[in-house]
């Protein structure tokens, strides 16, 4: 812990403590009274953990009542002329006693949204002792590996416990209803238990995706979070990186699209290790699984479908809360960032990119490169010469302007080559085909995007990758 | 009846309030205190204080995810999801 060289004498000390105690004070208003708009038994939990905040708070205040009043009776003992020494072990026997107000278990963790603003929680953090740093990583690992802002290594290492708890957890659970399993004879106890059993173990799968993704040199688990059993049971979300974001000049943030999950991460993080050498010296890239993305039994939701916009715009916060927390975690040292969405992850990043929603969209991204895109809205989020555009031939998804004009026919958007190229040395880049190849190492597709990602896009190959399905489009007016 | 926006706002409050607590103050106001050199008052008030400022940063840690709870059960509400004890329940049931 920091240590000042001047020493003050017990009545100064309490002049300086009444002054923090008021502030501190003050804080505590924040949590007054129940929880505002909420009522129902959801309120529950809520108004449990403000209780426990209030009590908490109430306690830490009673202590420094106490050393207040120790400090005061030190104070006139040394006017009235006690011994020192005799005042000096009274004080120290109050100061021993102060202070073991158990802090108690951590109410929840960060889940999802956009979070705090990042550049405070980098403020926030910078201001904490080390040592408390230390501590707060330690009794808060699902917040510190939650908070957008914060330095890379701690949110891995935070991440890194979330997980590896998450996993043991998720064993035992599976070993428990295994047991109920084998004693259960009732038919309709039978189904219910045997779908808890694939949520479980299909929660343990993601976990060992997210596991294997991250058990490799120079990856790094940026974000966790783990669906509660009661809230459906399988749901994992992460972002990891290969690379140090910190310390790279070039970060490539990927999104991906439609019946994607965190299963895809080891072969996705093993396309960014490609890219990102690539890219060149200094680059670091992020898979970022973060947001819920539509699933195929969920077409038919309208909470839910790849046909809507609501799981974009219910993942969007939460991207552009990690985009601008790159930028933040390094002040003054900004990373040249380009968020790359791939199908329904275009439509995530464009949300992501947009200040229409609240409270506005990632700054931080200088370029945004859509992969197969099947629209994103009506702008393309950054300004010409930053926007950029892949569209595979064979890609009927990109070809849909479903969410808007097909970005590969938007003004000021800038079109990549995914055909087969053949380099002044003789090297070939290979064609994309398809919705699925855009990053495929080797393809002139995922070296224009390494271009992009490097800043160096004078080295792109343009096309604006007109197919037959553009024509078509044409002809008929789309 | 829930009303999202004042959900929200209380949860942001509760964030933004908690980010700019001023944790070291309690602890720096009594790190140096010292009735006579040598004597065993500064060592405890040093210790003290340590221990005052990881309580008061895991207070406002907790408020911070606290606020941050509230707002996503807002959310939650919000898009129609009357199910939003559990988006509070959250990772910390882990």
């Amino acid at each position: 812990m920091t240590t000042t060289l001047t020493t003050a004498l017990p009545g100064a000390a309490a002049a300086r403590l009444a002054v923090a105690r008021a502030a501190l004070a003050r804080a505590g208003e924040v949590l007054a009274g129940p929880v505002p708009g909420w009522r129902g038994a959801a309120a529950g939990a809520a108004a449990g953990a403000r209780t426990s905040l209030r009590e908490r708070h109430a306690a830490l205040l009673a202590d420094v009542d106490g050393v207040l009043a120790a400090l005061g009776t030190a104070t006139v003992a040394l006017a009235g002329g006690v011994p020192p020494a005799v005042v000096d072990a009274a004080l120290a026997g109050a100061l021993d006693g102060a202070g073991h107000t158990p802090a108690g278990p951590p109410p929840t963790g960060v889940t999802g949204g956009r979070g705090p603003e990042p550049g405070e929680v980098a403020r926030w953090w910078a201001g904490l002792d080390p040592d408390t740093r230390a501590v707060l990583e330690r009794e808060r690992p699902a917040l510190v590996g939650g908070l957008d802002g914060l330095p890379a290594a701690v949110r891995d290492r935070a991440n890194r416990v979330v997980l590896a708890g998450a996993r043991e957890d998720a064993r035992r659970e599976e070993q428990a209803v295994r047991d109920r399993l084998v004693r259960t004879a009732d038919p309709v106890e039978l189904a219910s238990i045997g779908w808890e059993l694939h949520e479980v173990r299909a929660r343990l799968a993601r976990l060992g995706a997210v596991a294997a993704a991250v058990d490799a040199p120079g990856r790094a688990l940026l974000d966790l979070e783990v669906d509660a059993p009661a809230d459906g049971g399988s749901g994992v979300r992460a972002a990891v990186a290969r690379g140090d974001v910190d310390a790279a000049a070039h970060v490539g943030v990927f999104t991906a699209g439609f019946t994607t999950g965190v299963d895809e991460l080891p072969g996705r993080l093993g396309e960014l290790d490609a890219l990102a050498a690539a890219a060149g010296p200094g680059t670091a890239a992020v898979a970022w699984y973060g947001y819920d993305a539509p699933q195929a039994h969920e077409v038919a939701d309208p909470d839910r479908s790849v046909l809507g916009r609501a799981p974009a715009e219910e993942g969007a916060p939460g991207l552009a809360s990690f985009l601008d927390g790159l930028d933040a975690a390094r002040p003054g040292r900004e990373a040249h960032v380009t968020a790359i969405g791939h199908s329904y992850g275009s439509v995530v990043t464009a949300a992501a990119l947009s200040s229409e929603g609240a409270p506005g969209g990632a700054e931080g991204v200088d370029d945004v490169v859509y992969l197969g895109s099947p629209g994103v809205g009506e702008v393309p989020g950054r300004p010409p010469g930053h926007a950029w555009v892949v569209e595979a031939a064979g890609d009927p998804v990109a070809d849909t302007a479903w969410f808007g004009p097909d970005p590969n026919r938007m003004p000021g958007v800038t079109g990549l080559s995914a055909r087969e190229v053949v380099l002044p040395d003789g090297r070939v880049l290979a064609e994309s085909r398809g919705h699925g190849a855009y990053l495929t190492p080797g393809t002139t597709s995922a070296a224009n995007v390494a271009a992009v990602v490097g800043g160096r896009p004078q080295d792109a190959v343009l096309d604006r990758g007109v197919g037959a399905g553009d024509r078509l489009r044409r002809l008929v007016g789309g | 009846m829930v009303r999202p926006e004042e959900l929200q706002g209380a949860g942001r409050a509760c964030v933004a309030v908690a980010l700019a607590v001023p944790v070291t103050a309690t602890a720096g106001a009594v790190r140096s205190t010292e009735v006579l050199p040598g004597g065993r008052a500064g060592p405890a008030a040093a210790a003290l204080a340590d221990r005052w400022e990881v309580a008061v940063a895991l207070w406002s840690a907790d408020v911070v995810a606290h606020g941050e709870a509230l707002a996503a059960a807002a959310g939650a509400y919000s898009r129609g999801d009357e199910d939003a004890a559990a988006v509070l329940a959250g990772p910390g049931a882990l």
